[in-house]
């Protein structure tokens, strides 16, 4: 066996090996041609068709969880996206244009009966006045 | 091999059965413009049906980013080389042919999955179905590129950190998919062992466990791949379209016995699905039914399309298409209906707004709807994607669904009223 470290080949990370375009296995992707800003206008869109307005679509630019909004906010910033979200609301309809405020009853007589829940932390004793049993 | 109609390539094509059609058929349509990619029909679906030993890496519903993403990894993209291998340059529509209700997209002149096969003679005889098998590798993310981890700062020329790719920023869109329940189904047409059967009641495609050995044909032969193969029972299995449900089976859910959308369109918090069941005859056309909402909004207005429909299954999975997404990749994943559907959504008339309002409205599969007319509440000037102006009048009309026991289960009004809880406590505050 030759154990003349000469003779080995050389390790290499494959973290840092180079990129090589015949390599089947390396991942590769091209970009298909599109306009970022429309795809913004037409997701303001649906949003606004919902009823929201810009006070309640800019933060969902700033969320990780809607990759789309999210990764044009990263590339535009906070003052570019306000800016387009406005500019796309005053180009189209907002569904609902009156929110109707409706109160909750108040009668007294029509209030259903309180179920207190709770977890006895001793299943023989009684329930404990002031936990968090006392309910709701 | 037959000859059958397929209504979405506008013409006869070969299939090895012969023409033969559900009473019903189960259908669905996904508004891809309203998807957010939230994952929760995947998770309704898997904690139901795919949550046992053998079935970790089966999603029999998904949801990929297009147009990097895919499950298995690049499915569409390589079975669509595969066909232009097999007729280059000849994969083409003809719209100037489209007719009426026979030929609604026109003509498509390319090859479908099952034609392109015709000389691919392997080991084991001719192959029914143009296809693949796809690898370990292909399956193991359902998502790649955008719902799995990344592992460090990505950096151009080295391979290893990050699988994010920068391209995803210019454009992309959610595409959820199920199987498509197929009126002429790949998976069908490669099982050897006649294991796969089409249910004449409903058109749901389900894979019979007793006959299936797991030869796996039906994964080769599905051009969506949504026939997937389970190492501990060595059967193949895929979406079964939650027949209990369909049939008003869900006691707990329905007492009259109602039929109920699927696991994966009730739990989505999109509202971009609607599934239903539309009404087939014996020729295979489709009952004139324009008060069903499917019918309306695939036959009537055609502002739903059907997925690669060029792969030649007539695919009963409908998608209005996402309006920001160049026209030509749409016009390859939903045919030439696209503009047309695109115009019809960016400016919907009185009764497409009012029937899109349906959408998740309820889980009693609507089989009816009606409108009642109400005040005319804004005029909006719309510049369409065509670069038209048109003026969308809108009114405050109310949309009322019914289930099959024709029972009204959804009212639903365009300006709907916001209701605001009082800030002291309420009944049930925590």
């Amino acid at each position: 066996m030759d154990t003349n470290p000469q003779q080995w080949v050389p390790k290499v990370h494959p973290a840092t090996r180079s990129v090589e375009p015949e390599d089947p296995m390396t991942l590769h992707a091209t970009a298909v041609p599109g306009d970022p800003e429309v795809m913004l206008r037409c997701l303001v869109q649906e949003f606004a068709w919902m009823g929201w307005d810009a006070e309640q679509i800019v933060p969902l630019f700033r969320d990780p969880f809607y990759p789309a909004l999210n990764s044009l906010w990263c590339v535009h910033g906070e003052a570019g996206i306000r800016q387009r979200v406005q500019e796309a609301l005053r180009q189209c309809a907002v569904l609902n244009v009156t929110a109707t405020v409706v109160e909750e009853p108040e009668s007294s007589e029509s209030q259903p009966e309180l179920i207190e829940l709770g977890i006895r932390t001793n299943p023989h004793g009684p329930l404990q006045e002031g936990s968090h049993v006392k309910g709701i | 091999m037959s000859k059958v109609y397929n209504w979405q390539l506008g013409r006869e094509m070969l299939y090895p059965y012969e023409e033969k059609h559900p009473q019903w058929q189960f259908a669905f349509v996904f508004n891809t413009n309203r998807c957010i990619g939230c994952q929760t029909c995947t998770m309704a679906c898997k904690s139901t049906w795919t949550f046992s030993r053998g079935q970790e890496y089966m999603w029999w519903n998904n949801v990929e980013s297009k147009p990097y993403g895919g499950y298995p990894q690049n499915w569409d993209a390589k079975l669509l080389a595969m066909l232009e291998a097999e007729n280059p340059r000849a994969q083409i529509w003809n719209s100037a042919k489209a007719d009426g209700d026979g030929k609604p997209y026109g003509v498509f002149e390319g090859k479908t999955i099952f034609e392109a096969a015709e000389k691919r003679v392997g080991p084991e005889g001719f192959q029914g179905a143009l296809g693949y098998l796809p690898t370990d590798a292909e399956w193991r993310h359902p998502n790649i590129h955008e719902d799995t981890a990344t592992g460090g700062t990505w950096r151009e020329g080295q391979f290893g950190g990050s699988t994010q790719l920068p391209e995803h920023r210019v454009w992309f869109f959610h595409l959820a998919r199920i199987c498509n329940h197929c009126t002429y189904p790949g998976c069908l047409e490669s099982c050897p062992r006649q294991a796969i059967y089409k249910r004449p009641e409903d058109g749901i495609v389900l894979i019979d466990q007793e006959r299936c050995r797991g030869y796996r044909k039906c994964v080769e032969g599905c051009p969506y791949k949504k026939a997937m193969y389970r190492g501990t029972t060595r059967t193949s299995e895929k979406c079964v379209g939650c027949f209990p449900r369909i049939e008003g089976k869900d006691d707990t859910l329905s007492h009259e016995g109602a039929p109920l959308e699927t696991r994966c369109m009730s739990a989505c918090v999109g509202k971009i699905r609607l599934q239903g069941l539309v009404q087939i005859g014996t020729d295979g056309t489709w009952t004139h039914d324009p008060a069903n909402p499917l019918y309306f909004l695939i036959r009537e207005r055609k502002v739903a399309l059907p997925l690669y429909p060029q792969f030649g299954t007539e695919p009963n999975g409908y998608y209005i298409p996402p309006r920001w997404a160049p026209r030509g990749y749409l016009l390859q994943m939903f045919g030439p209906g696209v503009e047309h559907a695109i115009e019809q959504y960016s400016c919907p008339d009185r009764q497409l707004l009012a029937v899109l309002q349906l959408f998740r409205a309820q889980r009693h599969i609507l089989f009816r709807y009606e409108i009642k007319e109400g005040p005319k509440i804004a005029e909006i000037p719309v510049t369409l994607p065509s670069g038209k102006v048109k003026v969308q009048e809108l009114f405050n009309d109310t949309v009322l669904g019914f289930n099959k026991l024709g029972k009204e289960v959804v009212r639903i009004t365009i300006e709907e009223p916001t209701f605001e809880r009082s800030k002291e406590q309420h009944v049930n505050s925590i």
